[in-house]
C-alpha cells in the first residue's frame, strides 16, 4: 500500500523532472551552442517480499548532456579553416579587382602612355603631342600610387585587425581559464557531475577562439581544458592564461607581428600562427600583399630605369641632353628606405646601409636578409628570403663605404658598429611603386631626338654610306657641353680600306683626336663599325718625345748613338676587384733607360688587362743653309740618307721619288723622299710637309733619329709636335695680335698670359714694352716665356695663328758639325696605355719624364656608334656631329616607344607581360582562396550539421517527449489515485 | 538521421543565400556582357585578355601611323612630281638656249625664265607638311632646307636625317627623304667641286658656286680640295684683307696664291676653277672648295643661269657655252633620274603600307574574335542559366516556408 503510493510519487517526481528537462530543451532550442539534455530513468531497487521481488518505483538516474567530443573538435577545426580562407579571399579579392579594373589598373595606364608616346614620335615637332605624353605618364604614375596607396592602406587595416584579434584571443583565454576553474569547482561540489551550461559556454568560447586562430586542446583531469595555439604556445593551462599581443614587426616596423608573453619571456609567434582569421590575414600579407607590392615596385623600378636610361640618350626640343624621365630610382632617401635594421640589433643603433639599384631588370621580387652570424663582427651573409638561398658570404673590409653587388643591386655598408647577430631586411622593391614619380614637367623636356647626326660629304666618290648612328652614353667627354659635340668627328678614308677619325672642330683643319684614332682598317662591302666599343677601358697617355738639351755629336769613324732621353720609370698596374673592393698590384714594371716607346708599349702589353700602343711624332722646321757651300748637307732619318743622288736603276725609292736634290733643300723634298723610301715605308714612317713644317710620324713608336752632316751654318729645328697654347688672363689687346705687325704693351694692361705644361703646371708671364714689328712681337713672347721660369730644352718657338691664338713649342736647333763628324738627335714616342675595367695605372716615385706622377686616365668611349657600309674611296669623308635643331627627329622616341614590347623585366617579359603575370598570380591566389573558402564552408556546414544532429534540439522530438512525460505523469498520478482508492476502500470497510 | 530544428532553418536559409549569390553573379555577367568579372574568375584568360587588349591598342596605333605615313608619302610624291615637271621645262629651255642663232639678249631672256623656275624649285624644295615642318630638311624640320643667299645661290641647311614610322612590330617605313639625298647628291656630268664657307668663320664671307674654267688643270688637281684662308691685314703692304690658298691634303700653299689681296666679288682662278668671294672676311676665316663627282640641282641651275647671263657672243664664250649647255643637259637628266629613283621608292613604300594595313586588319579581326571569346559572356547560355538559378531560388524559398510550417506543436 505504502509502496504503491511511494511508487506513484516516485513516478510523479521523475516525470516532472523529465518535463522540466524537456521544457528547458524547448526553450533553449534557439540557443547557440546549447547541447540538448536527456533524462535517464532507473527503476528503484526491488524488495523481496512474500517470496517475490516487488519493484519500488522509478527515479531519475541522470540528466545527460548529449554531446560528441569528436564532432565538436571537428567543428572547431573546420571553423578555423573556413575563417582562414574567408579572410584570405576577402582581402585578396579586393586587390584582385583593384589590379584588373580598367579605372585603376596599370595596364590601361601603360597603353595610354605608350599611345601618347607613339603620337609624339609621329610628330616630334608638336609640343601638344609631347604635352599629352607628359600628362599620360603622370597618369601612369598616379595609377601606380593609387594602387600602392590602397595596398599600404590594406596593410594598415590588417595591422588594426591583428590588434583587435590579439586582444580578443587574450580575453577569451582569460574567460576560459576562469571557466576551467568554475567547472572544476562545480563538478567537485557535485560529486564529479559536470555543470552542463558551463561546458556549453566553454565550448562556445573555444569555437569563438577557433574563428580567430587554430587551437589544440588537451583535456586534463576530465574537466579541465588546456588550450594551445601555434606550435605549442600554451594559451590556457588550467586556470592560468597567457597573453597574446601585437607590436611593431621585428623586421619591418610597419608590419605588426604577433607576440606571446609567458611570464617574463616574450616570443614572436607570427610565423607559427595557423588557421583562423589571424592565419588568413598573415597568409594574405605574406603571399599576396607583399609580393604584389614587390612586383609592382619592381615594375615601377624597371619602367623608371629603362625609360630614364633611354631618355637620357636623347636630346630634347631645346637641344639639351635628356634628363631622367621619371624620378631617379637612386635618390639618397630611396636608397635608405630599402634597408631596415632588425629591432633586436644590439645598441648603439648606428649602422647605415643603403641599397642602390644598379640594374632593375635583374631584380627579383624577393626580399633579402643580411645576417652577421659571427663568430666575428665582420663576416656577413646575404640570403634571398623567397627561397632562403645563400647568395654571398663575405666580410667587411673595415673601411667604409664597403659595398657588394647582388642580383641587380648594390648594397653599401656606409658605417656604424656592425656586430655579430645583426640582421637587416632589404626590400629593394617594396616601396618603389609609391616612389615612382615624374621628373620632367615641361613638354620641351621630352628627349625624342637622337644626340648625333651623321653626314656624308658631297665630295665622296665612293658609294659608301653612313648609318644614322646609335647613342649609348651621353656621359662621355664628347657630350660634356650642352648642345654640341666636343669635338665633332670627321671620318676620312686614307685608302679604300683604311680611315682616320679626326677632330673636326675646324672643318678647314681637322686634327687627330686625343688619343688618336688613325689608320683603322675598313672592310669594303660590309657594314663596318667605325668607332671602338665602350668596354669600360681607360686610356693613359705619356708625355711624348723628350727634346734633348743638345744634339749628340758623332766623330767621324766612330759610332755614337743618339738616345731618346727617357728615364727609367716604375710603372704599376693595379686591379680592384669589384665584388669585394680588394686591390692587387702586379709586380712593378721598370722601363729601361732610353727605351723606345715601342719597347715600353710591348712590355706593358704583356701585362694582364693592359694594351699599349706607341706613336712617334717629330716636327722639323726652319731649314737653314749658310752661304758657304763648303760641304754638301747630308740629312738622314733612322740611318736612311735622304739627300743622295742615285742613278736611274736605284732600288731605294719607289718610282715617284724626286730624283733631283734641290739646293737649298726644302721640307717638301724631304717629305717626298721619306714617303718614297722602301725602308721607311716598311718601318711605318710617314711624312707630310706644308712647306714650312715637316711632320714625320712613326706609326709603331720607334725612335725617329735625324742625323745632319754639313756646315755649322746648315741646320734645322726639331720639336715633338705638341703645341702649347698661351691664353690671355689680363687685359685684352686693343686689336687681335698677329705675326705681321708689332704691338705696344706699354699702354693699359697688365697684359698677363698663362700656359700649362703637363709636368710643370700653370706658368704665368706678363708682356710689357713696345714691339715695332711682328717679328719683334714673336721674339718678345719668346723672351717672356723663356724668363717665366719654364724649364725647357732647346729654344722657344712662338707662333700666332690667323685668328690670333698664340702657341709655342720648344724646339732644338740642330746644325752640321763641319768635317769632323755629324750631329744626331733621337726623339722618342708617345705611349698610349689602355687598361681594362677595374685596372689602373700608377707611377712609383720618383716620377720621371714618361708619365705624370699621378696619371689621370681618360675613358676610352665615344658614347655612340656609327657604321659605314659599302665601298669607299680615298678622300671620302663622313662627319658625325651633334644633332642640333633636330626637332623633327624622333629616333630616341622610337627607341623609348620600343621599350613597350622589349623584354625588360628579368630579361623575359615586357612591362605589360609582367603586370599581366601579377594579375594572374593574384587572380589565382584569390580564385584558390575562394574555392577553398567555398569547400571549407561546406565542410563547416557539414560538421555543424553533425554537431546539431547530435546535440541540437528537435522541437518535434521534444513535443513528443512532452506528450510522453505528460502521459507518464498523468499515469503516475493515477497510480496515486488508485492507491488512494484502495486506501479509501479499506477505510470504508472499517467504517 | 536526426535533424535539429535549428539545423532545418539554417539549411533552408543557406540554400536561399547560395542561390541568391549565384543569381547575382549571373545577373552581373549578363548586365555587363563580360564573362570574366575579376581575374579570379579565370586567371589565365584574364592574363590573355590583358595581352590582347595591349595588342589591339598597339595595332590601333600602327594604323594611325600608317595613315600618317601615307599622307607624308603622298605629299612627297606630289611635290616630286612638280619638281620633275620643272626639270623637264628646264631641259627645254636649256636646249633652246643652246641654239646657235641666239644672241646674248635672247639668252638673258631665257635666263629670266630659268630664274623663275629656279625660284619655283626653291619653294618646292622648301615644301612644308600640314604640321608646318619642312619635308626635305631631314631632322631639322623647323629649318628651311634651301635658303637663297645674297648672291642668288641656294645653300642646303638641313641634314641627312630620314624619319621612320613603325607600322608593325618589326616593320618601319621611311616617311621622307632628305633634300641632300634628293637634290644635292646628284651625279655630275663631269668632275666638279662645291664651295662652302667654314661654319666657324667670324666674318660675313659668301662664296658663289664657281665654274671649272680649265678642265685639264682641274683634272690634274682633282680630287684634292682647296682652302682659302684669310690672313691678318698686316700681312701685305699696303695692309688690307688678303688670303692664301692651300691644298687641303698637305696644307701646302698653291703656287702663287700666298697672301693675295682680296677684292669682294673679284674672280679667283686657281687650279682650273674660278670662284667669287663676297662679304667682309675676318682673319682666320676660310672658304672651302671641295672636289666632288656630284652637283646639286640648284647649283646646276645657278651655273646655267650665270653662264647665260654673262657669256658673250664671241667664239671663246660660245665654246664655253656649248660645254655648259651639254653639261647642264646631262646634269638635269641625272637630276631627273635621282628624283625618279626616289619616286619609285615612294611607290614601293606606299605598297608596303597598303600590305601592312590589310595584314593588320586581319590580325586585328582575329585578336578581337579571341578577345570576345575569352571575355564576352555567351548570352544564350547566361540567360538560360539565370532563369534556372531564379527557378532554384524560388524553389528554395517555397520549400523553406513549407518546411518551417511543419511542427508537431501545431497539433498540440
Amino acid at each position: 500500500m505504502g509502496n504503491i503510493l511511494d511508487i506513484g510519487i516516485s513516478g510523479l517526481r521523475s516525470q516532472q523532472t523529465a518535463l522540466t528537462i524537456t521544457g528547458n530543451n524547448i526553450t533553449n532550442a534557439g540557443t547557440e551552442g546549447y547541447s540538448r539534455q536527456e533524462v535517464n530513468f532507473t527503476e528503484n531497487r526491488s524488495q523481496f517480499q512474500g517470496g517475490v521481488w516487488i519493484g519500488s518505483g522509478v527515479s531519475v538516474d541522470s540528466v545527460r548532456r548529449v554531446y560528441d567530443e569528436f564532432l565538436t573538435e571537428q567543428l572547431r577545426r573546420d571553423t578555423s579553416t573556413f575563417n582562414q580562407f574567408n579572410a584570405l579571399s576577402i582581402n585578396a579579392g579586393q586587390i584582385n579587382s583593384l589590379l584588373a579594373d580598367s579605372g585603376t589598373g596599370i595596364q590601361p595606364g601603360l597603353e595610354n602612355m605608350f599611345g601618347a608616346m607613339q603620337a609624339a614620335v609621329d610628330d616630334p615637332s608638336s609640343l601638344p603631342a609631347r604635352e599629352v605624353l607628359i600628362s599620360e605618364a603622370n597618369g601612369l604614375v598616379d595609377r601606380f600610387s593609387a594602387i600602392s596607396d590602397r595596398l599600404f592602406e590594406q596593410n594598415d587595416i590588417i595591422n588594426g585587425q591583428m590588434e583587435v584579434i590579439a586582444g580578443q584571443i587574450t580575453t577569451i583565454a582569460e574567460s576560459l581559464a576562469e571557466l576551467n576553474e568554475q567547472i572544476q569547482f562545480a563538478s567537485s561540489s557535485a560529486q564529479g557531475l559536470e555543470p552542463s551550461e558551463l561546458l556549453d559556454q566553454r565550448d562556445r568560447l573555444l569555437k569563438d577562439l577557433s574563428e580567430y586562430v587554430q587551437v589544440n586542446i588537451v583535456e586534463q583531469d576530465a574537466n579541465v581544458y588546456n588550450v594551445f595555439i601555434g606550435n605549442g604556445q600554451a594559451l590556457v593551462i588550467g586556470n592560468e592564461f597567457n597573453q597574446v599581443f601585437t607590436d611593431s614587426g621585428a623586421k619591418d616596423p610597419a608590419r605588426l607581428d604577433i607576440y606571446f608573453r609567458k611570464g617574463d619571456s616574450i616570443q614572436n609567434v607570427s610565423k607559427e600562427i595557423v588557421g583562423g582569421q589571424l592565419g588568413g590575414i598573415l597568409e594574405f600579407r605574406e603571399k599576396v600583399l607583399d609580393p604584389t607590392l614587390n612586383q609592382l615596385g619592381r615594375l615601377g623600378l624597371v619602367i623608371s630605369q629603362t625609360m630614364n636610361d633611354q631618355h637620357k640618350l636623347g636630346v630634347d626640343y631645346d637641344g639639351l641632353k635628356g634628363e631622367d624621365f621619371f624620378t631617379d630610382i637612386n635618390e639618397p632617401i630611396k636608397t635608405y628606405q630599402r634597408v631596415l635594421g632588425d629591432r633586436n640589433n644590439s645598441d648603439p643603433d648606428d649602422r647605415v646601409i643603403s641599397v642602390e639599384i644598379t640594374d632593375a631588370t635583374q631584380l627579383s621580387i624577393s626580399d633579402y636578409e643580411i645576417t652577421f652570424p659571427g663568430p666575428d663582427d665582420f663576416t656577413y651573409r646575404v640570403r634571398r628570403t623567397s627561397d632562403g638561398e645563400l647568395l654571398q658570404t663575405n666580410a667587411l673590409s673595415g673601411a667604409f663605404p664597403d659595398s657588394i653587388e647582388v642580383e641587380g643591386m648594390k648594397i653599401n655598408f656606409e658605417g656604424g658598429t656592425f656586430q655579430q647577430g645583426d640582421k637587416f631586411l632589404i626590400s629593394p622593391t617594396r616601396r618603389e611603386s609609391i616612389n615612382l614619380g615624374m621628373n620632367i614637367t615641361r613638354a620641351e623636356q621630352v628627349a625624342l631626338a637622337s644626340a648625333i647626326s651623321t653626314q656624308s660629304a658631297i665630295g665622296n666618290r665612293g658609294s659608301a654610306t653612313i648609318d644614322q648612328g646609335e647613342v649609348y652614353d651621353l656621359g662621355t667627354s664628347y657630350f660634356s657641353d650642352e648642345g654640341e659635340m666636343t669635338p665633332p668627328l670627321l671620318i676620312r678614308f686614307t685608302s679604300p680600306t683604311t680611315y682616320d677619325v679626326l677632330d673636326n672642330t675646324d672643318p678647314g683643319n681637322p686634327i687627330p683626336l686625343f688619343p688618336p684614332l688613325m689608320n683603322q682598317s675598313f672592310t669594303p662591302g660590309i657594314s663596318n663599325t667605325i668607332l671602338p666599343d665602350d668596354e669600360g677601358k681607360t686610356a693613359f697617355t705619356s708625355f711624348g718625345g723628350v727634346i734633348p738639351v743638345a744634339p749628340t755629336y758623332q766623330q767621324n769613324g766612330t759610332v755614337k748613338n743618339a738616345v731618346n732621353g727617357f728615364f727609367p720609370e716604375r710603372i704599376e698596374i693595379g686591379f680592384t676587384n669589384p665584388n669585394n673592393g680588394l686591390t692587387a698590384q702586379q709586380p712593378t714594371l721598370i722601363t729601361q733607360v732610353n727605351a723606345t716607346a715601342k719597347e715600353i708599349a710591348q712590355a706593358l702589353s704583356k701585362r694582364d688587362g693592359v694594351e699599349a700602343t706607341a706613336r712617334t711624332t717629330v716636327e722639323i722646321t726652319d731649314l737653314e743653309f749658310d752661304d758657304v757651300d763648303f760641304l754638301d748637307t747630308t740629312l738622314s732619318l733612322n740611318g736612311v740618307t735622304l739627300t743622295d743622288i742615285l742613278g736611274p736603276n736605284q732600288n731605294k725609292y719607289d718610282s715617284n721619288y724626286p730624283a733631283d736634290v734641290p739646293d737649298p733643300l726644302t721640307l717638301n723634298f724631304l717629305a717626298e723622299r721619306i714617303n718614297a723610301n722602301y725602308e721607311l715605308q716598311d718601318a711605318g714612317i710617314v711624312a707630310r710637309s706644308d712647306g714650312s713644317t715637316l711632320t714625320v710620324i712613326a706609326l709603331n713608336g720607334e725612335n725617329l733619329e735625324f742625323e745632319i752632316r754639313g756646315d755649322r751654318g746648315d741646320g734645322f729645328r726639331i720639336g715633338n709636335g705638341i703645341d702649347i697654347p698661351v691664353n690671355a688672363t689680363g687685359m685684352a689687346t686693343a686689336s687681335t695680335l698677329n705675326k705681321f705687325e708689332g704691338y705696344d704693351f706699354s699702354e693699359g694692361g697688365p697684359y698677363t698670359y698663362e700656359f700649362t705644361d703637363i709636368s710643370q703646371g700653370t706658368i704665368n708671364f706678363e708682356m710689357t714694352g713696345t714691339y715695332a714689328t711682328g717679328e719683334e712681337l714673336l721674339a718678345g713672347f719668346q723672351q717672356a716665356i723663356e724668363n717665366s721660369g719654364y724649364v725647357f730644352p732647346g729654344n722657344i718657338d712662338v707662333d700666332i695663328t690667323e685668328k690670333g691664338q698664340i702657341n709655342f713649342q720648344s724646339r732644338l736647333e740642330v746644325t752640321g758639325a763641319n768635317t769632323t763628324g755629324s750631329n744626331k738627335v733621337a726623339i722618342g714616342g708617345q705611349v698610349k696605355v689602355i687598361v681594362d675595367p677595374n685596372y689602373d695605372l700608377g707611377i712609383s716615385p720618383p716620377g720621371n719624364n714618361l708619365f705624370e706622377q699621378e696619371p689621370v686616365g681618360e675613358p676610352v668611349a665615344f658614347g655612340f656608334h656609327v657604321k659605314i657600309d659599302g665601298l669607299a674611296q680615298m678622300g671620302d669623308e663622313f662627319t658625325v656631329d651633334f644633332n642640333s635643331d633636330g626637332t623633327s627627329d624622333s629616333r630616341n622616341g622610337v627607341a623609348m616607344a620600343g621599350l613597350q614590347s622589349t623584354k625588360t623585366v628579368g630579361d623575359q617579359s615586357s612591362y605589360s607581360d609582367s603586370y599581366a603575370r601579377l594579375v594572374e598570380v593574384v587572380g589565382s591566389v584569390t580564385s584558390r582562396a575562394q574555392i577553398n573558402r567555398d569547400s571549407s564552408e561546406t565542410l563547416l556546414r557539414n560538421s555543424q550539421s553533425s554537431v546539431d544532429a547530435t546535440s541540437g534540439v528537435n522541437l518535434d522530438e521534444e513535443a513528443a517527449a512532452l506528450i510522453k512525460y505528460e502521459l507518464a505523469y498523468n499515469a503516475s498520478a493515477q497510480v496515486i489515485q488508485v492507491a488512494r482508492d484502495i486506501f479509501d476502500t479499506l477505510i470504508s470497510t472499517f467504517r | 538521421m536526426r535533424i535539429a530544428t535549428l539545423q532545418t532553418f539554417n539549411l533552408g536559409l543557406n540554400a536561399i543565400l547560395d542561390a541568391q549569390s549565384a543569381v547575382n553573379k549571373t545577373q552581373q555577367q549578363v548586365s555587363s556582357g563580360r564573362r570574366v568579372l575579376t581575374p579570379a574568375d579565370d586567371p589565365i584568360a584574364s592574363t590573355k585578355i590583358l595581352q590582347l587588349q595591349q595588342d589591339l591598342a598597339q595595332r590601333d596605333q600602327y594604323e594611325r601611323n600608317m595613315t600618317a605615313a601615307e599622307n607624308r608619302l603622298n605629299l612627297e610624291e606630289a611635290t616630286l612630281s612638280s619638281v620633275n615637271d620643272a626639270i623637264t621645262r628646264l631641259q627645254e629651255l636649256t636646249v633652246n638656249a643652246g641654239s646657235g642663232a641666239l644672241t646674248t639678249l635672247d639668252r638673258q631672256a631665257i635666263s629670266a625664265e630659268i630664274s623663275q623656275i629656279e625660284k619655283q624649285l626653291g619653294s618646292l624644295f622648301n615644301t612644308k607638311d600640314p604640321n608646318g615642318e619642312y619635308i626635305f630638311s631631314g631632322f631639322k624640320g623647323a629649318t628651311a632646307p634651301f635658303q637663297q643667299q645674297d648672291n642668288g645661290r641656294y645653300e642646303y641647311q638641313g641634314d641627312e636625317g630620314q624619319r621612320y614610322l613603325a607600322i608593325g612590330d618589326s616593320t618601319r617605313i621611311a616617311t621622307g627623304d632628305s633634300g641632300k639625298k634628293l637634290f644635292i647628291d646628284v651625279r655630275a656630268a663631269k668632275e666638279t667641286f662645291t664651295t662652302s664657307v667654314n661654319p666657324l668663320n667670324e666674318g660675313t664671307t659668301q662664296v658663289n658656286a664657281g665654274f671649272v674654267v680649265d678642265e685639264e688643270a682641274y683634272a690634274d688637281f682633282y680630287p684634292d680640295d682647296l682652302i682659302v684662308t684669310f690672313n691678318p691685314e698686316a700681312a701685305i703692304d699696303p695692309a688690307g684683307p688678303n688670303y692664301t690658298v692651300r691644298r687641303a691634303s698637305d696644307n701646302r700653299v698653291v703656287e702663287g696664291m700666298a697672301e693675295q689681296a682680296y677684292k669682294p666679288g673679284a674672280e679667283i682662278v686657281v687650279a682650273g676653277i674660278s670662284l667669287k668671294i663676297n662679304g667682309n672676311p675676318e682673319p682666320g676665316d676660310e672658304v672651302l672648295a671641295n672636289s666632288t663627282p656630284k652637283q646639286s640641282i640648284t647649283d646646276t641651275v645657278y651655273r646655267l643661269r650665270q653662264g647665260l647671263d654673262s657669256l658673250q657672243d664671241n667664239p671663246d664664250d660660245a665654246a664655253t657655252l656649248d660645254i655648259l649647255i651639254a653639261d647642264t643637259l646631262n646634269n638635269l637628266t641625272n637630276a631627273q633620274t635621282s628624283v625618279s629613283e626616289v619616286r619609285s621608292q615612294l611607290g614601293a613604300r606606299l605598297n608596303v603600307v597598303e600590305n601592312a594595313r590589310s595584314l593588320s586588319a586581319d590580325i586585328k579581326l582575329v585578336s578581337q574574335e579571341v578577345l570576345s571569346e575569352l571575355s564576352d559572356v555567351d548570352f544564350a547560355e547566361a540567360v538560360s542559366r539565370l532563369s534556372l538559378q531564379t527557378f532554384l531560388l524560388e524553389a528554395a524559398q517555397q520549400s523553406y516556408t513549407t518546411i518551417s510550417r511543419l511542427s508537431l506543436f501545431n497539433q498540440l
